[in-house]
């Protein structure tokens, strides 16, 4: 809980940079563009690597509206997710074994294409749903004793999203954005006797939007 | 000021600055709007203007001023932000790392005495050897041999008897690091193991790879194979090896029973190691 506030905090300090840094100047950023920048709380599915549900993640995401209602742009996010392992003796092969507890850790880090069809956007309240696609980044770790070892791997990313714009006052553009979504990507890496096999995670997005 | 083929501010004639800033994005040409400063006269402005400098810039040039403000943006998040959040460390059970390693193509059931001398060496406790020979060493030292003895394994004090000789050091307060490319540190530090001290070897010889972090508070123990053979370029293989590692607490007695359950469990997953 201490984690999440920090992070909401720092996502507060972060979108509040993001906001003094293009004082003075018009709300909305790129013309007929937008900008989100999230907090982000996942949950694994699934067997997972770490499959502790966590809110140490962010997302960035901007684009265009080449259409009054579509828009095309790029995103960025990142993802923590931790597990307790409980102690237990463990065959590494190389005629090795270790005997510890361990915390896992699963770190992703997406990017890539976006794309939304936007609802009512001349109201306050501006559905959309949107979909991502791109590349994914993650890395297994697990941490014991004073030691981490860790594995990276790479893989096909694809995320459906549902959301929504809040603009107190639509004709200037800034406000709150939040965001279901569920991801899907293609990584595979083995780490000791742990593997991971394709990542599907579900959560939702809290932000600012301009 | 470039030189305009059309002049915006004429067409747009008086008004605000908003007004302007938001028509100049429509047009070739966008402006840049600061108070205080003297108006350039030269378009013929009303009034409206005259605290303001207007500065006509190139659209193409302000999308490159905006592109560098989100290239400094971009930066700052990722600074603030790239951070992978490593777990609680706190939340581990702090009781001892138990590592071990063996070679597969040694047959324990071979072997039938074993030396294992009574001190334990202290690594980085100075520039000469200096070695643990308490009531808490004894403890260790006689924890390997009850966990060596159940296996089937017999002690004996002479070397020309022995089949295998343990050899136990415990790392005081310094940090090696022992990798692929140089498992042989011990080489550079004066007195320690030798491969001389247990017959005529000229180094060791790992048949498993070793690469894990010595730490302070570490026990560490290597099991040799004497029966191997000796001269000139021959090496001591060390048939096994364990690494047991832990954070150590302010209460001595408290460290000492968790190493020795750690060379309890030292020997319970190495099932090999039997007579």
């Amino acid at each position: 809980m201490k984690t999440s506030k920090y992070l909401i905090v720092k996502t507060a300090l972060l979108s509040s940079l993001f906001v003094l840094a293009f004082m003075p100047g018009k709300a909305q950023l790129i013309q007929n563009g937008y900008m989100n920048v999230d907090w982000q709380f996942n949950t694994p599915l699934g067997k997972s690597f770490a499959d502790k549900a966590s809110g140490w993640g962010m997302n960035f995401e901007s684009g265009y509206f080449i259409t009054p209602a579509i828009t095309l742009g790029s995103f960025i996010s990142y993802h923590t997710n931790n597990r307790y392992i409980d102690r237990q003796t463990l065959d590494l092969g190389r005629y090795s074994a270790i005997n510890t507890d361990q915390q896992h850790s699963l770190f992703q880090l997406p990017f890539g294409m976006s794309g939304r069809y936007n609802f009512m956007k001349e109201s306050v309240f501006q559905p959309y749903v949107g979909l991502k696609m791109g590349a994914n980044f993650a890395r297994i770790s697990t941490y014991y004793y004073v030691f981490k070892s860790y594995e990276d791997t790479w893989g096909f990313y694809m995320s459906p999203e549902l959301g929504a714009n809040i603009f107190p006052s639509p004709s200037n553009r800034f406000g709150f954005h939040v965001a279901v979504y569920y991801s899907y990507a293609t990584n595979h890496d083995d780490l000791w006797i742990y593997s991971i096999d394709n990542l599907n995670n579900f959560g939702f997005r809290i932000g600012i939007s301009f | 000021m470039s030189s305009f083929s059309k002049n915006p501010l004429r067409q747009l004639g008086e008004g605000v600055r908003g007004r302007i800033c938001q028509k100049m994005f429509d047009t070739e040409y966008v402006m840049h709007c600061k108070a205080n400063e003297s108006i350039d006269g030269r378009f013929g402005l009303g009034p409206d203007f005259v605290a303001l400098r207007l500065a006509i810039i190139p659209k193409n040039l302000l999308i490159v001023k905006h592109m560098k403000r989100f290239i400094y943006l971009f930066i700052a998040a990722i600074a603030i932000t790239s951070c992978q959040k490593d777990p609680d460390m706190d939340d581990l059970d702090n009781d001892f790392l138990v590592y071990t390693s063996y070679d597969a193509q040694t047959n324990f059931s071979s072997f039938t005495n074993y030396l294992l001398p009574d001190s334990i060496l202290l690594i980085g406790g100075g520039s000469e050897a200096e070695y643990w020979k308490g009531e808490d060493a004894q403890e260790i030292i006689d924890a390997f041999v009850a966990n060596m003895n159940e296996r089937g394994y017999t002690r004996v004090t002479e070397k020309d008897q022995a089949d295998l000789g343990i050899q136990l050091s415990y790392v005081k307060q310094v940090t090696y690091y022992v990798g692929y490319d140089n498992p042989y540190w011990w080489y550079y530090y004066p007195y320690y193991w030798a491969p001389g001290y247990w017959g005529n070897w000229y180094g060791w010889y790992y048949p498993y790879s070793v690469y894990y972090g010595y730490t302070s508070g570490s026990m560490l123990s290597e099991m040799v194979n004497l029966n191997a053979e000796q001269g000139a370029g021959r090496k001591l293989p060390v048939v096994w090896s364990t690494f047991l590692g832990g954070l150590l607490s302010s209460s001595g007695r408290y460290n000492l029973d968790r190493t020795l359950q750690a060379v309890d469990q030292a020997f319970v997953q190495s099932p090999y190691l039997k007579k």
